[in-house]
């Protein structure tokens, strides 16, 4: 194959979009800033120079607000972030420089292979209970029964359905499902090179009251992302894809809104 | 019978196309934001801080988060605009009815806002402009033709097709660094009427340059009316301050494009972060 026929392909694939919109009023966690915008200039002010019109806008976001990746250095362990055992990050980080080590402006373009685990479907459920903890057992379950392989270095997605609750941010925000800590380490053992999920914080401290965040962020440099939209992927059982996320390269940042698509052919 | 065939091509075409992923080259095409980057005058700049940092004096515990927030204008940096950014006699494109009284300071745009605009996956071509012209830079005073940009084809020997991205060079990014001469200069190069005119005839879907303009700027403004006539009358969305310049020194110029805008509803634009993969 040449890029011609790259072209052919993925210019003939069927797009799903997997990131959410963004406004004012937008379900958020109360831990990080709310979505605000506003424009800054409107068409009916440009107007009066002429036949033509501009406006352009403005907005304030969280890192992670809405549909995001988290940087590596959104988490460390015993002061060090991933890649950098060496140094202490209490030392390299600032409040208007962000993190000189693990900001999200490392992190390259993702564009791998992706699965995706549909672990309500392996319960016969739309949404998992609130207290549902995704571990070993519904990981292999799930792959087990969409009969889906797993490579190091794809992209493992995995749906909890919670995304159902999106319109009811206390509900979105409050207990929900999630990985557990012996989840995340089957994760790693895999050696998926990103993973992410539709709920706002992808973890469930379980027994170990171990992060599930640190595990893989910290320990083992997976990123993660979150509020992804996997709706339409699961209902049309789209297990495997072509993943792509662009996260923006804001220096210094702990994470970065994204718009992942998946690629189906 | 017929479906599990079927299947069985998309695993193995599936396969193929997996292989050439991971054996493609990428180029990133978006540049950093960071404080004081350089911005067009009439936007607002970037500005970032963490809420929390790592750093928990009184905490005797082996783990810390850190989180920041950042304010970002649509047209700050790496972005595409969005077709409802520009109108032409009070209408954006595709949209019948008067823009004026479908906007809102707090909610944006009603109609032609950025979360219309689609992920872009498309075929990409670059016409370096600058090495048609034996230089690095095109001086600060060229307005790029139709004629420059036939001229690009030939002699880089790619052809622009319908629907694809046509990403067009400058090589001003070399001056990024340099603040104003970048975000807001007096005098800069830039795409002209006639090239436009020339897109719109070759129905490319996108089109970009590493410019913040996009048009040639003179006396600090832009001539011409290079937004008018792809985006309100052509509904041609443009991007700027693209980084083009390892696909120039590579030669490569034709590409599969990816952007991804992000769906800031009833935004004028969105900053991008987009790739161009080569296999």
């Amino acid at each position: 194959m040449n890029t011609s026929e790259l072209l052919r392909y993925m210019t003939k694939a069927v797009t799903y979009d997997l990131g959410k919109e963004f406004f004012p009023g937008m379900t958020h966690n109360r831990a990080h800033p709310t979505f605000v915008f506003s424009l800054i200039s409107s068409h009916a002010e440009s107007a009066r120079e002429g036949s033509q019109s501009s406006a352009s806008c403005f907005f304030i976001l969280g890192g992670h607000t809405g549909t995001h990746i988290d940087a590596l250095g959104h988490y460390a362990e015993h002061g060090h972030v991933f890649g950098h055992p060496d140094q202490s990050i209490f030392d390299l980080e600032g409040y208007t420089t962000g993190l000189s080590v693990g900001g999200v402006e490392r992190t390259p373009p993702v564009l791998r292979r992706g699965v995706l685990l549909d672990i309500p479907r392996l319960h016969g459920c739309e949404v998992l209970p609130a207290n549902h903890e995704i571990g070993p057992k519904d990981l292999e379950g799930a792959l087990h029964r969409q009969k889906v392989t797993m490579n190091s270095g794809d992209v493992l997605l995995i749906r909890t359905g919670w995304m159902r609750h999106w319109e009811d941010q206390i509900k979105y925000c409050g207990i929900m499902p999630g990985v557990s800590h012996e989840g995340a380490q089957w994760i790693a053992n895999r050696k998926v090179a990103f993973t992410g999920t539709d709920t706002n914080s992808f973890e469930k401290i379980d027994r170990t009251k171990k992060q599930v965040h640190v595990v893989l962020l910290a320990r083992y440099g997976i990123q993660i992302m979150e509020c992804l939209y996997l709706e339409d992927l699961a209902r049309d059982a789209r297990w495997e894809f072509i993943f792509v996320a662009l996260p923006l390269r804001i220096r210094g940042a702990t994470g970065s809104p994204i718009r992942p698509i998946a690629i189906s052919l | 019978m017929r479906v599990g065939k079927q299947e069985q091509e998309r695993e193995m075409l599936s396969d193929s196309i997996n292989q050439m992923i991971k054996k493609g080259k990428i180029y990133d095409l978006g540049k950093e934001f960071f404080m004081g980057m350089p911005r067009y005058p009439t936007h607002p700049p970037f500005m970032f801080s963490l809420i929390r940092t790592h750093k928990k004096p009184s905490s005797s515990e082996d783990t810390s988060s850190a989180a920041c927030m950042f304010t970002v204008g649509g047209h700050t940096g790496t972005h595409i605009d969005a077709l409802g950014h520009k109108s032409k006699g009070g209408r954006v494109y595709g949209h019948g009815e008067e823009i004026y009284e479908r906007q809102s300071c707090p909610f944006g745009l009603e109609v032609g806002g950025i979360e219309e605009t689609p992920p872009i996956l498309r075929r990409g071509v670059l016409l370096d402009v600058p090495r048609l012209k034996g230089c690095d830079v095109l001086p600060s005073q060229f307005s790029i033709s139709d004629t420059d940009l036939e001229l690009a084809v030939s002699k880089q020997k790619v052809e622009v097709r319908e629907g694809d991205v046509l990403l067009v060079r400058t090589g001003w990014v070399k001056y990024w660094g340099e603040g104003e001469k970048f975000g807001g200069p007096p005098e800069a190069p830039g795409i002209g009427d006639s090239a436009c005119h020339w897109m719109v005839s070759k129905k490319v879907a996108y089109t970009g340059t590493d410019t913040t303009a996009f048009s040639q700027v003179k006396n600090g403004k832009p001539v011409g009316r290079t937004h008018a006539i792809l985006m309100a009358e052509n509904g041609i969305q443009i991007m700027e301050t693209l980084f083009l310049e390892d696909l120039a020194k590579d030669e490569a110029y034709e590409f599969l494009f990816i952007a991804l805008p992000l769906k800031i509803k009833g935004g004028t634009a969105s900053p991008i972060r987009p790739i161009a993969v080569v296999y």
